[in-house]
Formats: C-alpha cells, structure tokens, sequence
C-alpha cells in the first residue's frame, strides 16, 4: 500500500537529479528530497512570472495547479512560457474505486480530475505522456461492511483496471502525442496463435478461410513467419482475408471492432461467425458465445462431446464442467468502454479468468443450439485444471448470485407446477389424492 | 489425366466464384496434380456463360432438366473415361477442395491394391462414420468429393439414376466392396462442405426418398417403411419408389441398415 510518502519517493525519481524544479506548492519533505538528489528547488513561487524567470528544467505539481482555474489554459500557458521544461504532475483519479465508493456511501468527495481530460489538457498543449504511474493510497474506512466494499471494489476494478489507482504521477514533455489507432466497425479480426504444428494452423486457417463472414482480418500470432505468412497467403484467394503475422500480443495487433481468439487446430464451422455476429448485431450485448466441441483422438478422430448440454447458459456450471473455451466467444469491443480485454498467454486459467472478468460485468448473448466450433483436446489440460485458481484470482461472487437467482426462478416454476398439480388433483380425484398424500407421508418417514 | 465433374443446380454466382478460386488454388499448389473440369449445368436458365467466365477451360454442357446428381456425374463420367481419363472426381459445387486435395485422393488411390472408390475426408465437421486407421478402408465413400477409378467404372458403370439426390454413393460403396474394389477415405485429403445448419424440408424429402429406394433395393422393409412414413409427413403424399434393379448376393451381405442414415457404426 502506497503512502504520502511513497507518492514523494515516485516524484523525487522521476524528476531525476541535478535539475532545477519549480515546485507549485509547498512540501518540505519533498523540498528535502529533491534537494538531497541534487536538484535546485523554487519553491511555491509567487505568480507566474517568478516560475518563468527562474527557468526551471522540471515543473512539479499537484491537483491544486488546476483547482479554480481551466487546465487547458495552465498547460497551454506553461507550454508556451517553458516550451523545453518538463511537467510532472500528479492528481487524484476522478475513477478510483476510492473516490466512487466514497461518493456512492456519502462521504464527502475530495478533488479529483478524470485521466483522459488531464490527457486531453497535456495533447491540446503540445505535451505527450512519456510515463505514467499509478498511486494506491491506503484506504478510508467507509460505512460499507469489509466483504462488501472488496466486491464492490473488485467489480469496479473489473470494469476499469485503472480503478484500483487512487492517483497518477504523469510526465509529459514537448511532444506529439501517439496516435492510438482506431478500431475498424464492422470488422471481425481473428487472433489465432499459432504453434509449431504447421498441419493445426494450415486446418484452421483453411477452415477460416471457407466461413462466410467478411471483413476478415486474421492476426496469426507466435510461429515461423515464413511457415505462417506461406500459409496465409495460400487460403487467401478463397478467404479474402486481410492477415498479419506478429510476434506476440496478437489483440494489440488486431485492428476489427470485433475480435475471437482460436489457437491452430480449433475449426470454425460456417454458420459460427454469422450466428455469433449475428446475434451481437442484433442485441446490446457486448459479447456472444456458442457451444464448443471437443475433439479427442488426433488425426482419427475418436471422439466429438460437449462438456455442458443444458439448453440454458449458466457461467458457474460452464465454469465447473471445464467448458469455458475462448474459440466459442467473439467480442465486441466497441461495447467493452474501458474494460481491459487482454489474455495473458501462458498464464495457468488465464482463459477461466478472462471468462470470469468478462461474464461478471458483461452478460454474454448465449447462442443456443449445435456446437458451431470444435477444437481438439489432445495435450491441453480439460476439466476444472487452473479453474480454483480463477476462483482465487477474481470475484465471483455476483456471477454466482445471478447464477443461483436464476436457477432459484426455475425451481419456482417448477413448484408452482406441482402445486398447480396438485390442487387439480385433490379437487378432481381426492381418493387418488389421499392415497398419493398418505404413500408420500409414509416415504418421507 | 484426372478429370473433376461438378454438377449445378441453381447454384448462386458467389458458390462458382468460390469453387474457381479454390480450383485455382489447387491447379497450383505444390505437388498438385492436372485436372481437366467438366461442369453439367441441371439449371433451368443455362449458367453457359458464367461458368465460362469463372471456369475457363471446362467442358460444359447442360440439360434442361434435373436430372438429379447420380445421371448428371455418371454423364461426365461416361464422357471422362471416353476421353482416357485415369480417374474421376466427383465435386460438389458447394464444396471447396483443399489445395491438396487433389494431389492426396491420388496418392491415397496409390496405396490400395485394387482401389475403387476414394473419398475426401469432409471438413470441418467429419462424418462421424468409421474408416481402419492404418489402411483407411470405410464403410462406403461420400460423393461430396470422391475419386472413381477407371477399374470401378469399367465393372460397374457409374451411379445408379434412380437416385436423384443422396444415397447414390452408399450403394455405390456398397455395390464396389461386394465386387472386392477397395473404398477408402484419404485422411489427407481435405474438402470442406458442411450441411447440419440445413433445415428440414426439400432436403430431408430427398434424403428420406432415397433412403426408401435404397432400402427397397438391398431389402431392408422396416427401413423403408420408416422413411416412406417420414415422406409422407414432409410431403403430404406418398412416395413414388422406383422399382430397382437385382443386386448381388455380395452386397446383400454389405449393407448395412442398422444405423441409420449414417449407414455405419458412428464413431460419436
């Protein structure tokens, strides 16, 4: 957990030594710091002609440099006053799940400015971000029990990573900010990672390339690039597909508003992407998923099942039978707002987890019927291998509750049946009823 | 030579877009083999001009009725063997051929002693139908993408006509194994044509109808009843079965009704 202190030892370092720091406002523990570093420190000057004149190389601020006045304006003024001094500035985070639960439990809200407007402020300035940290400050106690305000606070964080920072420390110098690219609409970009079965890549690619789904963008990620790129270009007269090959971070890569993950060796059957797309374009979820097979066998195939066949989709009983599968799922990730939607490869349960972080705040569009996509089983770990783990790591809690609320609606339904029957049963035949009530009394005991 | 015949019915302009492209792929993929390609055109208004434009170099020709799949490959096939084809493939137009799936029918042709029917492994929802592991030998071969050997052609002649659509290449198989010609499926060879996403209707018509004639012709009443049953749900009259022609004792001893439509044990 981060402190007041811990925030000073960030400013002191990024500011570096040897320089000459205009401070706006007054920190003698800080004031010591910078100086022991070496640095020469003007200390809450009087007035902006005093900061120019002192020509500083670092300019250090806080929340209070915007307070009652516009930003855009101080940035812009700084920039053009000081066009080589850096800016480290460092404010409290409008979106900290400290500051919501805050104001959601009726505390009285502390100053605080949203990141994308201090980015906006910086870039209309002339400023980019070269680095960026992020501050956790021990928490107040709010009037929420400790159970309460975790699952509160995970569910926030779920929504927003960024969340779980209470403050920023940013330093921007003269620059030109890079340009995040923009996702393209309508565009289903397919993150395949790839190993060094060329066979599995060549099945799946080929698979892909006969779906009828376009604009397709395959991003084909790990690999030889040769063996990779050969291959994409060999289906990409009957796919007409756009295709890049990347080292790794396939998603980074992937430029289509919708997004699906395959490894080499899943297969794609040609209605999969029409139905999952289908069904996002239709609704307002922000992600779909379907029925996945699972091959075992290799190249004879022995086996094809599915994990879980109730009609219905219930995340914690798809989560307990092991078949959560990120080939089943495509995403829209235009409706995921700030959400991280990242897959650490590698990572034991990554997959459960990113299923579990993406199903607690997003409800999937479940699509009934026949499993539209299969992948082989051989030498992947199945069941519930990692799931504890994915438990561990998040919180379930509210994916469980709706589970369980929903299951506890079925067997209401199915109650009020019985009951129904059984009023029925005593008005149209009540010997039968007497009969039946007496047999079911003498098993009970 | 081998020769490559795909039958039209209809089909939409983006499907024979498809298939000359994938075509093209294969003509060039490595270790490919030639093929000339015949097209019989089933549909009514003649797709003479964009099949010429999309399959340049095939041999064309058309009826200007259905005449139903098993007549309109048996006609390419007739004209294929005439020409001195070493072997026919039959296509369906909403198929698409692997780049190597061509080259890998061939090479699966090549390991069989008297080979006769050799079928594309269906892709990417297999059939769940069994081949052996080590000598691919299967039950009977699917027309999706099949290769008929010059041997089989000569000793029995093509599809039986009487089928329109479906079941002409079971009794095909099974016609081929009684007369001891190997039916095998190419692991290797890849085609990729999916048809569960079909609903019912015209298709399950022809499926059940076929069904009842094949079972008429190998003897299998409770089979045919049950289809002749489902016809007439679909249809709302009954079948018009076709009387069929004597089969051997041999096939007789093949065919297989015990499990449905899939005709063999399922392997899932």
């Amino acid at each position: 957990m981060s402190t007041a202190a811990d925030l000073r030892s960030l400013v002191i370092r990024r500011v570096g030594s040897g320089r000459r720091v205009a401070l706006l406002g007054a920190d003698p523990a800080l004031v010591k710091g910078l100086e022991a570093n070496g640095c020469t420190v003007l200390v809450d000057p009087e007035g902006f002609d005093a900061v120019v004149a002192f020509a500083p190389q670092v300019l250090v601020g806080f929340d209070g440099m915007v307070q009652g006045h516009d930003g855009a304006e101080v940035f812009a003024a700084l920039a053009q006053a000081l066009p080589d001094a850096e800016v480290v500035f460092s404010f409290a985070n409008a979106a900290s799940a400290s500051t919501l639960v805050g104001a959601l439990t009726g505390a009285t809200p502390l100053p605080s400015i949203a990141e994308p407007q201090v980015r906006r402020w910086l870039t209309a300035a002339g400023l980019k971000v070269v680095s960026r940290d992020v501050v956790v400050t021990p928490h107040q106690k709010t009037p929420l029990s400790a159970d309460a305000e975790a699952a509160l606070r995970a569910l926030l964080e779920q929504v927003n990573p960024d969340a779980a920072a209470d403050r920023f420390l940013i330093v921007a110098r003269r620059g030109i900010p890079d340009s995040e690219p923009e996702l393209k609409a309508g565009l289903l970009s397919v993150v395949v990672r790839a190993g060094a079965d060329r066979g599995a890549l060549d099945r799946t690619v080929f698979a892909l390339a006969c779906q009828p789904r376009r604009p397709l963008e395959l991003v084909v990620v790990g690999g030889d690039e040769a063996m990779v790129n050969g291959l994409l270009e060999r289906h990409r007269s009957v796919g007409q597909y756009s295709s890049r090959w990347v080292a790794a971070d396939g998603l980074a890569a992937a430029s289509g508003q919708f997004v699906a993950l395959l490894e080499a060796g899943d297969l794609v059957y040609p209605n999969h992407f029409v139905k999952l797309m289908g069904t996002l374009e239709r609704g307002t979820a922000a992600w779909s998923l379907a029925r996945a097979r699972r091959t075992t066998g290799g190249e004879y195939l022995m086996a094809k099942d599915e994990p879980v066949r109730e009609g219905h989709f219930s995340p914690s009983r798809w989560l307990q039978a092991g078949a959560v599968e990120r080939c089943a799922w495509v995403v829209d990730r235009a409706r995921l707002g700030p959400f991280t939607f990242t897959l650490p490869e590698q990572v034991d349960a990554a997959e459960a987890v990113l299923f579990s972080r993406l199903a607690a705040v997003f409800p999937p569009a479940f699509v009934p019927g026949l499993a539209t996509v299969e992948r082989p089983t051989s030498g992947r770990p199945t069941g519930t291998d990692g799931l504890l783990e994915a438990l561990r790591a998040r919180p379930l809690r509210l994916l469980v509750t709706l589970d369980e609320l929903l299951r506890q609606s079925e067997v209401a339904t199915r109650s009020q049946l019985v009951d129904r029957l059984n009023d029925e049963l005593k008005k149209r035949a009540p010997a039968v009823h007497q009969q039946l009530k007496s047999l079911a009394a003498r098993l009970v005991r | 030579m081998l020769h490559v015949g795909v039958v039209l019915y209809e089909d939409p302009l983006d499907r024979l877009d498809r298939l000359s492209r994938a075509l093209e792929v294969c003509r060039r993929a490595p270790g490919t083999v030639p093929f000339q390609l015949h097209v019989r055109d089933h549909s009514f208004s003649a797709l003479k001009r964009p099949v010429a434009e999309r399959l340049p170099g095939s041999r064309y020709s058309h009826a200007p009725e259905n005449l139903g799949f098993a007549a309109g490959q048996n006609a390419m096939m007739k004209e294929a063997f005439a020409q001195g084809a070493t072997d026919y493939a039959a296509l369906n137009p909403d198929a698409v051929p692997h780049p190597d799936s061509l080259a890998e029918l061939v090479a699966e042709k090549a390991r069989h002693a008297r080979p006769g029917l050799i079928e594309a492994r269906q892709f990417p929802d297999e059939h769940p139908k069994p081949y052996e592991p080590s000598s691919h030998l299967t039950p009977w071969a699917s027309g999706c993408m099949l290769l008929v050997t010059r041997g089989l052609y000569l000793a029995l002649g093509g599809f039986d006509e009487h089928f329109f659509l479906y079941c002409e290449d079971v009794d095909l198989s099974w016609r081929a194994r009684a007369a001891d010609f190997q039916v095998a499926l190419a692991p290797a060879a890849l085609v990729h044509h999916y048809a569960d996403d079909r609903g019912p209707g015209e298709v399950e018509k022809h499926m059940v109808l076929s069904g009842a004639y094949l079972a008429r012709k190998y003897g299998a009443r409770r089979f045919e009843q049950r289809c002749l049953a489902r016809y007439l749900e679909l249809a709302g009259q009954p079948a018009a079965v076709p009387t069929p022609p004597e089969v051997s004792r041999g096939a007789l001893k093949v065919a297989n009704f015990d499990h449905g439509f899939v005709f063999a044990e399922r392997r899932w």
